[in-house]
């Protein structure tokens, strides 16, 4: 019975006129709309997974990449400037001569 | 009964079981769309706030504590979304359509047979309904519909309990009060 509006018991009649005017058709059509939904967001996950992570991996490759470069670069010349320094310093003394005998005494 | 509760399926689906979801998704589509319905008005655009509603729970089911019970759960995510969209609609189109269904309904409330009575009916509840605010009619439907306490409305609604109460209060006048002058042209 529709009774009185401070009533703290459920108004069973008024609840059921709400839910008779509030009653949604197609409930099957609902629930498979809804589960295709779910279908199709676990057939992109992976997708998206996978994208989230081409941006940073570009990133650390393109890093990788650079130092791997500057490391061979440095490395090489360094090896390049140790190895000839001392003989071209000397070689444009004309020390090559004290160079040999210096080799030749500490054998 | 269900014999496998809505918590079993719930943890189911944070597993990632997409059919344990649409068991949940069988059970609480009848009350989430009706939820949705009553802050919307429109049926599809209700439709369409359920089905949000249902995908982000789908999304977030690992966020669902088991110790609760998942229907004010899910009606929260429905809630919040409706109400979201009504928001976002603004009363704009919603105050001059309940305008032009009142002027409507007082031209034809007599009706002879019992399927115009029904019909005619519906549309009192409708235009009461439509010039609730949405809240209260969340409110309202939740309470004598859906049989939710006003501490649980509270919850889904996120306000004070008194909120809800006074909510309930004025909506169930109102409606009331359409139902009765119905009822009075009988």
């Amino acid at each position: 019975m529709i009774g009185n509006a401070f009533d703290h018991e459920r108004d069973a009649e008024l609840g059921a006129r709400l839910r008779e005017h509030l009653e949604a058709p197609g409930h099957a059509a609902f629930v498979a709309r809804v589960r295709a939904g779910v279908a199709r967001d676990l057939a992109e996950s992976p997708f998206e997974v996978l994208s989230s992570w081409l941006r940073p991996g570009l990133a650390a490759a393109a890093i990788i990449a650079v130092a791997a470069g500057w490391w061979l670069t440095t490395g090489v010349t360094q090896q390049v400037a140790a190895s000839t320094t001392p003989v071209e310093v000397f070689a444009s003394s004309g020390g090559s001569e004290l160079m040999l005998a210096t080799s030749v005494e500490e054998r | 009964m269900h014999t496998v509760t809505d918590t079993d399926l719930a943890q189911r689906a944070a597993r990632g079981d997409p059919e344990a979801f649409g068991a949940l998704v069988e059970r609480w589509a009848p009350a989430v769309r009706r939820v949705a319905r009553a802050a919307l008005g429109d049926p599809d655009e209700a439709d369409d706030a359920a089905q949000d509603a249902f995908l982000s729970a789908w999304t977030n089911v690992g966020s669902y504590d088991p110790t609760r019970p998942f229907g004010p759960w899910i009606l929260r995510i429905a809630a919040n979304r409706a109400l979201d969209r009504g928001r976002k609609r603004k009363v704009r189109a919603a105050e001059s359509l309940s305008d032009e269904r009142g002027e409507s309904i007082a031209g034809t409330v007599a009706g002879p047979d019992r399927e115009t009575e029904r019909s005619m009916l519906r549309e009192r509840l409708d235009v009461a309904l439509a010039q609730l605010p949405p809240r209260q009619r969340v409110a309202v439907t939740m309470f004598d519909a859906e049989g939710y306490s006003h501490g649980e409305i509270a919850e889904v609604l996120g306000v004070p309990e008194g909120t809800v109460r006074s909510d309930v209060f004025h909506a169930r006048r109102a409606l009331r009060g359409a139902l009765a002058m119905y009822r009075g042209g009988e």
